[in-house]
């Protein structure tokens, strides 16, 4: 009896302090997003009362804010078990270059609007598809994916390096802001498809957790496991890319949030990747509303790309992560 | 003391040779980007390597003199001549393939550096308008003038620019001009002494071209907003774009003040600024 009470107090325990984590995130979730509906015009006011002109540019942003962050550092978290590399995010896998070369085609060719989003995620999901394509062809296990992936990325930002240079100016500043990763169009592009395309993503990753713990140990270990480290390889990529594509058919290419989050929460708590991930997208999600509200509120009236913010604040976190990681 | 002596030569002479070749530069320099020195001389192939200088020469009747253009060039006239690259990233050899007798060009040309280039090289090389000045582009037509042997006809141009682009009478409408329905022309901007000499206001409180925020724009009230017209697909013409929360709130939105421009009328000076300035002036009655 005494020993069935001890043995139940820490399960209990961690029970408790799980509900407590889940409940403070929701409690710093709901907060956040209300100091950040209340950021304009260069000052704080209560979001309690916004009109419908306000509402309806607030709101749209904060909530491409929250899926962008989110949709990213899910990812990002996947493909650093992938990879088995700390440094890995989603551009790895070729999505930001294909997204960057469907833009800047699309632009080059003269068609906008919502020709823009759309060429971002198709651009997106199909350089994603041509690695993996390369990759069932030419093998070469996981070093032979990361190494196609940089390949081709490298290959994709050589052609819109070629494209904008052929172009008049007029393309090439259009395709510049685009590049430079902002959420200043957010309303403009319908969410809709893009929640389609998160949902779908997080949908097939999500069950890997299991998986990718198992990939992590490395491809051998994994294979012994009985893990069909093919099939798990693909479906992550393919996820991977249904995220990203959706993130940059929102906010143009924004870099570093999806390195930086995954590895800032496996050092600090670490754990299996399943949770990694959904605790990713919720700090994802609350990071890039909170820095993109700050430069809303620091720069107003002009309005800095967050992707430029976000790769300030990357290069520091990488110096610091290598120092920590070569410390040990 | 010699070996101490000695350093202090060679310390001297080296200091001395930096001075010198500093020299060297800063005379290359302003050789460069100097109103330049007019010459006497008739010049019959010349290069025009951005697209404002070529306009000029165009219109001072010179065209026979034109050997080579920017890539960009779309005027009609100079359909024949042909390209020497583009003026945001021009070479000195592609220049000299057209074997100048002169080479003209303004702040648009990129890399600045290449005006010493082709001058090293021994070919007359001329930043016309080394800033983005009213009264740099008023003075760039009288140089142009005088090297296509126009001289007379280029200060009458210049008069005439000139005098068009006298201010207007106020009207206190609020403008935003603005590349693509986020990035608007600030202060210090070519769009923002068009305005002023339309006698309006600039709406944007920004300097330079800088993307301003939504909330900006609401902020910023125009009674027009002017937009580059090759942007009107990514924006969606005027219907969509004055549907946008922060334009439908204002006046150009409610008003039919929403209006696509070829960009060059407010991002340079051009030979058409004037006419720029009259219809900046029309929009606002």
């Amino acid at each position: 009896m005494a020993n069935t009470i001890s043995a139940s107090i820490p399960i209990q325990t961690g029970k408790y302090r799980h509900s407590i984590y889940y409940v403070a995130a929701t409690v710093a979730s709901v907060l956040l997003i209300w100091l950040a509906l209340g950021i304009g015009f260069g000052e704080w006011s209560s979001p309690n009362h916004l009109n419908d002109t306000i509402s309806q540019l607030r709101y749209p942003r904060v909530v491409t804010a929250l899926l962008v962050g989110m949709a990213l550092s899910v990812s990002g978290a996947a493909l650093q078990a992938l990879f088995e590399n700390p440094l890995a995010d989603p551009s790895l896998i070729g999505t930001s270059g294909g997204a960057a070369l469907g833009v800047v085609l699309v632009l080059a060719l003269g068609f906008g609007g919502i020709g823009i989003p759309l060429a971002a995620f198709t651009g997106s999901v199909l350089v994603c598809l041509f690695i993996l394509a390369c990759h069932r062809f030419l093998g070469g296990g996981q070093m032979g994916l990361l190494i196609l992936g940089f390949v081709i990325s490298a290959f994709c930002a050589a052609v819109v390096s070629l494209i904008l240079f052929m172009s008049d100016d007029m393309v090439l500043r259009s395709a510049t802001n685009w590049l430079s990763g902002s959420m200043a169009e957010a309303g403009f592009v319908p969410l809709r498809y893009s929640i389609i395309s998160m949902v779908l993503g997080l949908a097939i990753l999500l069950p890997l957790g299991r998986q990718l713990d198992g990939l992590m140990l490395g491809e051998a270990a994994a294979k012994s496991l009985g893990i069909k480290v093919g099939v798990v390889r693909c479906l992550v990529v393919i996820a991977s890319a249904l995220l990203t594509g959706a993130a940059v058919s929102l906010a143009g290419v924004i870099g570093f949030i999806g390195m930086m989050v995954p590895n800032l929460l496996a050092i600090l708590f670490g754990g299996g990747r399943m949770r990694l991930m959904i605790w990713s997208g919720w700090l994802g999600a609350i990071l890039l509303l909170v820095i993109d509200g700050a430069a809303r509120h620091v720069a107003y009236p002009v309005d800095v790309p967050v992707g430029i913010v976000l790769a300030l604040l990357g290069g520091p976190f990488f110096i610091w992560l290598f120092v920590r990681s070569s410390r040990r | 003391m010699s070996s101490e002596l000695s350093k202090t030569v060679i310390t001297h002479s080296v200091i001395n040779k930096k001075l010198m070749s500093r020299a060297i530069s800063t005379a290359a320099i302003i050789g460069a980007f100097a109103v330049p020195s007019l010459s006497a001389q008739a010049y019959e192939r010349i290069v025009a390597m951005s697209p404002d200088v070529a306009d000029v020469v165009v219109a001072l009747g010179a065209t026979n003199k034109l050997v080579g253009k920017d890539a960009t060039n779309t005027n009609p006239a100079l359909k024949n001549v042909p390209a020497v690259g583009m003026h945001r990233n021009i070479t000195a050899e592609s220049v000299l393939a057209v074997k100048p007798d002169l080479v003209l060009g303004s702040y648009m040309v990129q890399p600045a550096s290449v005006y010493q280039r082709l001058t090293g090289l021994k070919v007359k090389a001329v930043n016309v308008a080394p800033k983005e000045e009213v009264n740099t582009f008023a003075s760039s037509i009288k140089s142009i003038g005088s090297y296509v042997d126009k001289k007379a006809e280029g200060s009458q141009l210049a008069k005439r620019w000139n005098a068009g682009m006298s201010p207007m009478a106020k009207t206190g409408k609020r403008y935003l001009l603005s590349y693509d329905g986020r990035i608007v022309a600030g202060k210090g901007t070519v769009g923002d002494e068009l305005i002023r000499r339309a006698g309006g206001i600039n709406a944007a409180n920004v300097s330079g071209l800088k993307p301003m925020s939504r909330e900006g724009w609401l902020a910023a009230k125009p009674d027009v907003i002017i937009i580059a017209d090759h942007n009107q697909a990514v924006v969606g013409g005027v219907s969509q774009f004055s549907k946008r929360p922060e334009v439908a709130a204002s006046a150009a939105g409610k008003n039919a003040g929403v209006h696509f421009w070829p960009a060059d009328d407010f991002l340079r000076y051009g030979l058409n600024s004037p006419q720029v300035l009259k219809k900046l002036n029309a929009v606002a009655k």
